[in-house]
């Protein structure tokens, strides 16, 4: 293998496509697309927060100087009479008004009246201030445990990590899962393109001539390698964008310092999902080499992706034992393994021997694809435009060289 | 004698029942180039992919540049196949480049080849254009050069003149005489007898899988000539010695010689006949289209396919 040729092969197919209009409106259109389709919901949320509440105290015991606090802003307004809350509420001056019953000492009643439940943070602020309503002459110490009365601290399931806050904890559980949905993302948008890229070797009929400057596995492997690599540059835009999005939530919560990052999963993902792409990218790349036209190689390929997204199929019993033998095996299997070891690793800690055991036999079966779709290509190549039969498909897999068809 | 660059013994191929390639042996010297012929379907083809190591024969010995074929040999070789075919969305100048370096050649090295060669075929300003926006010709050139800018010791080129008009094709056979100059061995297959007549000095001829003629060029059209000369001249050409026969044509005479005449004899007779002005007298050699002809004229008429794996 001349790794120097398989590297030109992989960056000239890199730098072709890096270029191209698809792929920069996929790389970046489609992404602020997203981040514009979450934020409209996340924008309107932050106006109805700010929204103005009525509050009417039947009972008594809320102190008239009770302070609202919370994580969110409330604009607290406060009635004599529900008549006079109802009034402000048709007028629009608030969106509702909640009502402390007479008995709310007795009974803890309260009552929200208004055409929509209050954001729920800020019926968080309410409670807070009734608590703190409750005993005004408290300490500061004591207020501060009536307002929040207990902050967690999570061990996370790997590393023994401490995580200190519910991001932390959602950043370490859904981080295995959101990484195996991008790759099954990335999978089905990207595995039809593979195919008709190798098919313009055959098409544009200049393989006989490359043919005789390198193997056919320094130019498959390259062509994988390169589109690989634009599918790794487009995940890895994608991944920093979520960062930055990630980040900003962070700062946004005001907790300070720098959350703890899972990077064993990260570690992880790329042993996994770098070959995983690399073994669907050469199932596809061998469908392109056999498959009559470009229209007929997007079909199987369609399939194809089927397949790789068919472990989603296998989550629920995944999800219910994620250390079973039937979970590990199912894991360990190459065309899944991606998904369901990360899968895996959101729910349990899995033993590294079993991950480890995953990413060997990806890839080992990256580098048999590839010398089948190699052997394929170099029979398909000297057959001038037709399509290899059955026979010839099992006598190019068989045999170093051949011509026979 | 020059070294050789290919040396083919007995080699036999077959796909399936069909022999393709039969028994054929023939050496390539450096610094000639060679004519590969016969008709669509004979085991042109199939030849050359044997000695490219596209296919395995199935027998015989194939030696290139002085041994087995290794990865190390790609460099040192050069081919243009029939099947034309160029990266479409590429740029011409990038083509280049791709290609120079998949020979080995360093990227200082290749921009360097590639500047040259291109002005050399005309293509020095169609460099950024993509390989679609090309004329036929224009890609033609643009696949010549990618087979050549490496200098290779062994080009192997397959209708090279096809598509191309007048002024390309002097183009790229200066280019190919260049090659030959360097020492190179060339292997041109082509149809074109004529070019063949005129560049190469041995050929093979191959019918049906098997090698029909072998040899010096001027050795397989004598052994194909009739004893015949034509003249012109102005006078009453009346009886020659050993002249069998007289037929008129184009203004002057084909005259048919005896077993044993030479046509010195009868060029002497002429000129020393009272009253004969001898302006032109040519032996008659058979062309290499007739020799085509008699050899494979059957095939090249039906148009049988070659047999490719």
């Amino acid at each position: 293998m001349n790794f120097r040729k398989l590297w030109l092969v992989a960056r000239t197919t890199y730098l072709g496509q890096v270029r191209s209009t698809t792929f920069l409106v996929m790389t970046f259109v489609l992404p602020l697309i997203v981040v514009v389709v979450a934020a409209v919901p996340i924008l309107l949320d932050e106006r109805d927060s700010a929204a103005t509440y009525g509050l009417v105290d039947l009972s008594g015991a809320l102190d008239p100087s009770t302070p609202v606090s919370g994580e969110e802003e409330i604009s607290l307004q406060r009635y004599d009479t529900e008549a006079d809350a109802e009034q402000a509420r048709v007028a629009g001056t608030v969106e509702g008004y909640l009502v402390v019953a007479a008995d709310y000492l007795a009974e803890g009643t309260l009552a929200y009246h208004g055409a929509e439940a209050p954001d729920p943070s800020a019926m968080e602020g309410l409670e807070r201030a009734l608590r703190y309503g409750l005993a005004p002459e408290a300490p500061p110490w004591l207020h501060e445990r009536l307002a929040e009365p207990a902050i967690w601290q999570y061990e996370a399931l790997a590393k023994g990590a401490r995580l200190d806050d519910g991001f932390e904890v959602t950043l370490w559980a859904m981080a295995p899962i959101a990484l195996s949905v991008l790759f099954a993302l990335m999978l089905t948008t990207t595995l039809n393109g593979i195919a008709p890229a190798i098919m313009r070797e055959r098409e544009e009929r200049s393989m006989e001539m490359v043919l005789t400057s390198l193997r056919p596995v320094e130019l498959v492997g390259g062509k994988l390698l390169g589109l690989s690599l634009l599918t790794i540059t487009q995940a890895g835009i994608w991944l920093l964008a979520a960062a930055v999005a990630l980040a900003l939530v962070w700062i946004n919560q005001g907790t300070g310092g720098w959350p703890d990052v899972p990077w064993h999963v990260l570690g992880w993902a790329v042993m996994l999902c770098v070959p995983g792409y690399l073994l669907y990218g050469s199932l596809a790349a061998g469908l392109g080499v056999i498959s009559g036209g470009r229209e007929q190689a997007r079909q199987i390929t369609g399939l194809l992706a089927i397949l790789a997204v068919s472990p989603i199929w296998m989550l629920t019993s995944v999800m219910k034992a994620p250390l079973s033998p039937a979970s590990t095996i199912l894991s360990v299997i190459p065309t899944f393994a991606p998904v369901l070891a990360l899968f895996r690793m959101s729910m349990a800690e899995v033993p590294p021997w079993q991950l480890w055991l995953a990413a060997v036999l990806l890839w080992v079966s990256v580098a048999l694809a590839i010398a089948a779709v190699a052997r394929l290509f170099r029979a398909s190549a000297l057959l001038y435009g037709q399509i290899l039969s059955p026979r010839g498909i099992l006598s190019a897999l068989g045999t170093r060289k051949e011509g026979a068809a | 004698m020059a070294a050789i660059a290919v040396d083919v013994e007995h080699l036999v191929k077959s796909f399936g029942t069909v022999r393709a390639v039969q028994e054929v042996s023939f050496a390539v010297l450096h610094g000639e180039i060679f004519g590969l012929l016969g008709s669509n379907g004979a085991g042109k083809t199939t030849t050359i992919r044997m000695i490219l190591d596209l296919i395995r024969p199935d027998s015989g010995r194939i030696a290139v540049l002085g041994g087995a074929f290794t990865e190390a040999t790609k460099e040192r070789i050069g081919y243009l196949p029939e099947e034309r075919g160029l990266y479409r969305d590429m740029k011409l100048w990038d083509l280049m480049l791709f290609m120079g370096q998949l020979k080995g050649l360093s990227l200082a090295a290749v921009k360097e080849r590639a500047e040259r060669y291109l002005k050399q075929v005309d293509l020095w300003d169609a460099r950024e254009l993509k390989a679609e926006a090309l004329s036929r010709g224009m890609g033609q050139k643009a696949q010549f050069v990618a087979a050549a800018m490496h200098e290779p010791d062994l080009v192997i080129i397959d209708e090279p003149f096809s598509g191309l008009d007048p002024v390309n094709t002097q183009v790229i056979r200066e280019l190919i005489y260049t090659m030959r100059a360097r020492g190179a061995a060339i292997i041109m297959s082509t149809h074109q007898m004529h070019q063949v007549e005129e560049m190469c000095q041995r050929i093979l001829l191959i019918d049906r899988g098997q090698a029909m003629l072998y040899g010096e060029l001027d050795e397989v059209r004598d052994r194909f000539s009739t004893n015949t000369v034509e003249v012109q001249l102005s006078g009453d050409i009346g009886a020659v010695p050993g002249v069998v026969s007289a037929e008129r044509q184009n203004g002057g005479y084909r005259l048919a010689l005896g077993d044993g005449t030479a046509p010195e004899d009868v060029l002497r007779a002429l000129v020393n006949t009272p009253g004969v002005q001898v302006h032109r007298f040519e032996r008659l050699r058979t062309s290499l289209d007739d020799i085509f002809v008699q050899v494979v004229g059957h095939r090249v008429e039906t148009g049988e396919e070659e047999v490719r794996p």
